[in-house]
């Protein structure tokens, strides 16, 4: 469906985007996933014709924007980072305005009001509803036009989690219809929905792959943060005396009398029962037992060193 | 550009802009109209007109100085780049909106000669030509403001270069062509924007006159798309 090839963006002489390519197939949902600044912002913004590339070409279904631009952006529908509202309209005239700079009927308001769940607001100023209800707004906007793509730039950001798990929602009922691409630099909020994530830091795309393959690159490693309450030596004369652990660190006290220690788990082995027992035999307190979150940072780690090399 | 002219209207609207804009324009004109023509018993409405856009100094920015600044601002701009509508539309459109803004306020001033024609015979072709060529003038300094809207993303700053470009074209208006030097000459010539006003002051519609009001409007108005344009090649 969208076809990148060879991206790149200079301000000046700051490369924001360095040669990056990729496709969107038709029909899947593919998250954006990387840290603040990564540029997924800038490549969003020149797909859907916002900015234009230093070099390198974008085509949607074979159009190149630069050859037919009205065509290429009727098959797109994008809800950048702010939602792009007016606040001085109501939800009704603010997508009768969008209908008109899309060229297409106003009768097609009603059904996305209902698929975005806004009917109940659609005369009220926008300035006076809610961020979740701006967003959702922002969402409406996007499928004026019945777009086959939809590009939402960090779709879920700045709400609460009430509104997140909603937003979520309308995600995923979109998903089953059209073409998404969904940046974030949240990798929980990417991988509940896509079926195939991009890895993009410092303008290059490092990784490509499902959202499984990429936690498993890192949670192989069977981590767990554990609080214990116990002295230092006997805390980890225990830990090193139980066969599943391949080693451990001491992070520093956590609480009064107790430490933190991340344990690394043997491949396949589970450690957590005979943990449980041994510090209990000895006297001793787990006050705090958890698996290690997959953090992006820790994807980044994992897939610089990889593809570094020797270079950090 | 149809739906870019409504929502600009709407905005207008919705919000005290286009209220305070009619209601100043009509009340400054309406002062002058009682002192200079009810007082002064005189049917000579070109007066109310040749002072009258001395109010544009302030009024004008307060149309334009959101036109382009507020949509980059408030990112709204990424839907209109985004959609698929050029961007010639968007700029003709915002310059269309706020010139019907304008025309609302002289249709109301319309009043002035209806009421002067139950006191005395109103010369019907002087009243048309001062309409014009303040309908002109007013034009090319919204579409000033509009260029100036699109060179920032703050309103207010927006406003305030507006408010000093005006002003200095005003006051190098009553300056004389007399420097001796023939550039210096021709420059002052160019940028005495209300002496073309003076024609249509004294009821004649000198074609230089509409073309320099013509043009500008047309210039400026070119600046803000190439301007926009620009901004996303930057």
């Amino acid at each position: 469906m969208i076809e990148i090839k060879n991206l790149t963006k200079k301000y000046g002489s700051k490369t924001v985007l360095d040669d990056i390519s990729f496709t969107v197939e038709s029909g899947e949902i593919l998250g954006f996933l990387g840290p603040n600044g990564a540029g997924k912002s800038t490549t969003m913004n020149i797909i859907t014709g916002y900015i234009s590339s230093t070099s390198g070409s974008v085509c949607i279904d074979g159009i190149d924007i630069m050859d037919d631009p009205k065509a290429y952006k009727k098959k797109i529908g994008y809800l950048p980072e702010l939602p792009p509202v007016y606040l001085d309209m109501t939800v009704m005239e603010y997508l009768e305005f969008v209908c008109g700079i899309k060229d297409c009927d106003t009768s097609c308001i009603d059904t996305i009001l209902e698929e975005v769940r806004i009917t109940d607001v659609k005369h009220r100023l926008i300035k006076n509803l809610s961020k979740g209800y701006r967003q959702r707004v922002g969402i409406a906007q996007a499928l004026v036009g019945d777009p086959e793509l939809l590009i939402l730039d960090e779709p879920t950001v700045g709400l609460d989690p009430m509104q997140i798990i909603d937003i979520r929602n309308v995600i995923s009922e979109l998903g089953k219809k059209k073409t998404l691409f969904i940046s974030s630099h949240i990798l929980s909020e990417i991988s509940a929905v896509c079926d195939r994530v991009l890895i993009i830091n410092k303008g290059k795309i490092v990784a490509e792959d499902t959202p499984d393959n990429l936690a498993a690159l890192v949670s192989g490693k069977n981590q767990y943060v554990a609080r214990i309450d116990g002295a230092r030596e006997d805390i980890e004369a225990v830990l090193s005396s139980l066969s599943g652990i391949e080693r451990f660190e001491c992070k520093g006290v956590g609480e009064e009398n107790c430490l933190d220690y991340i344990i690394y788990a043997k491949n396949g082995a589970d450690i957590r029962r005979e943990l449980f027992r041994e510090i209990a035999a000895k006297d001793m307190a787990i006050l705090m037992f958890k698996s290690y979150d997959i953090s992006l940072e820790d994807i980044f780690i994992t897939l610089t060193a990889k593809e570094g090399g020797n270079e950090q | 550009m149809n739906a870019i002219i409504k929502k600009e209207l709407r905005i207008y609207f919705n919000t005290p802009i286009a209220w305070v804009f009619i209601a100043v324009l009509v009340c400054v004109g309406s002062i002058l109209f009682t002192i200079f023509n009810l007082f002064a018993a005189s049917s000579a409405i070109g007066v109310v007109f040749s002072l009258l856009p001395w109010v544009f100094v302030v009024m004008t920015p307060l149309l334009t100085m959101r036109l382009v600044a507020e949509e980059r601002s408030l990112k709204t701009d990424q839907l209109l780049l985004t959609a698929p509508i050029s961007v010639s539309a968007i700029v003709w459109g915002k310059l269309i909106a706020a010139l019907i803004i304008f025309g609302i306020s002289i249709a109301i001033m319309l009043m002035y000669p209806i009421i002067l024609e139950f006191y005395s015979d109103v010369d019907w072709g002087t009243v048309f030509t001062n309409f014009l060529g303040f309908f002109l003038l007013g034009a090319s300094l919204i579409s000033i403001g509009l260029f100036i809207s699109s060179l920032t993303e703050n309103q207010f700053t927006a406003a305030i270069i507006t408010i000093a470009v005006l002003l200095a074209m005003f006051l190098v208006s009553s300056f004389n062509e007399t420097s001796g030097f023939a550039i210096l000459d021709a420059l002052i010539g160019m940028l005495k924007i209300t002496r073309r006003f003076d024609g249509f002051y004294t009821g004649f519609i000198n074609l230089t006159d509409v073309l320099y009001y013509a043009s500008i409007i047309v210039v400026f108005a070119l600046l803000t798309i190439y301007r926009i344009e620009k901004r996303k090649i930057k």
